[in-house]
């Protein structure tokens, strides 16, 4: 398969499922450059033991994480310079600027809250959470991507809401 | 309907949930590919030629060769010249007085 015929074919994919992650275009936009920069370096190393599809999820799934990572390591370390120098731009720019194209806006608010604690579950949880209740995936589908049996994906989904009734409910979880 | 306090918050959860199922699908921006393009034109511009390496391994293992025999040359020409000495019961060095 051509290089252009899988940006074809995955680049709604890859960008709706960034979107999901960091609810920016921007980053969405950078994430998948970094995305496709790495299947066009690694096309010729990629072995048809699982389909196409779950390879660039996996890899669009990792590039997210590690693009978060980076920020939140750009912001932490933006804070402490803005200590000792008074520049509060760049702190500002670096902020969480929610602008998620494919929410209406009627429900922008909600989405924004339900987000900030999406964003707050542990990786593998928000993965699993993002993948079976936003991108539609069957429980299988999603244990093929991340690699995990359908059992511990279950019990992933099942913290992941607990974790979420917990954070938006404090007396709930108890 | 369940009266188990765990199923209610199950419930209760989902339809929490429920307005993510409302997230449409979009596109991605148009230049998205030609950014991408150039990116990817840019590694390459910026990639060292393999050639240029393997010119410079190969010079650097050439000059450490040559080093290692000269210094192995040397070793064996200092040791002829000592054996030689000895055979003729010659001084090897020029103190006469010991």
């Amino acid at each position: 398969m051509k290089f252009e015929e899988i940006y074809k074919q995955f680049s709604k994919l890859v960008f709706n499922l960034a979107l999901q992650y960091v609810q920016n275009t921007e980053d969405a936009e950078e994430i998948t450059q970094d995305v496709f920069l790495t299947v066009h370096q690694s096309l010729k190393l990629f072995q048809q033991n699982s389909e196409i599809q779950t390879w660039i999820y996996r890899i669009a799934i990792n590039k997210s994480l590690d693009f978060i990572k980076a920020k939140n390591r750009k912001k932490r370390f933006a804070f402490i310079t803005s200590l000792f120098h008074d520049d509060g731009n760049e702190l500002k720019n670096l902020g969480h600027n929610f602008n998620h194209p494919g929410i209406l806006l009627e429900q922008k608010e909600a989405l924004e809250s339900l987000f900030q604690h999406i964003n707050a579950l542990p990786d593998n949880q928000k993965t699993a959470l993002i993948l079976s209740k936003l991108e539609q995936k069957s429980q299988k589908e999603v244990a093929e991507i991340m690699k995990l049996s359908t059992k511990a994906v279950e019990s992933l989904l099942q913290r992941a809401k607990t974790n979420l009734a917990k954070k938006i409910n404090p007396s709930e979880g108890k | 309907m369940s009266s188990n306090p765990i199923d209610k918050n199950k419930m209760h959860m989902e339809d929490f949930l429920k307005p993510l199922e409302s997230i449409k699908q979009v596109e991605a921006s148009p230049y998205l590919f030609t950014r991408i393009q150039q990116r990817i034109q840019n590694k390459l511009d910026n990639r060292v030629p393999m050639k240029l390496v393997y010119s410079i391994a190969a010079s650097f293992v050439i000059l450490l060769s040559i080093n290692a025999f000269t210094m192995l040359q040397q070793n064996h020409s200092k040791n002829k010249e000592a054996n030689i000495a000895q055979a003729f019961q010659l001084i090897p060095d020029n103190n006469l007085y010991k």
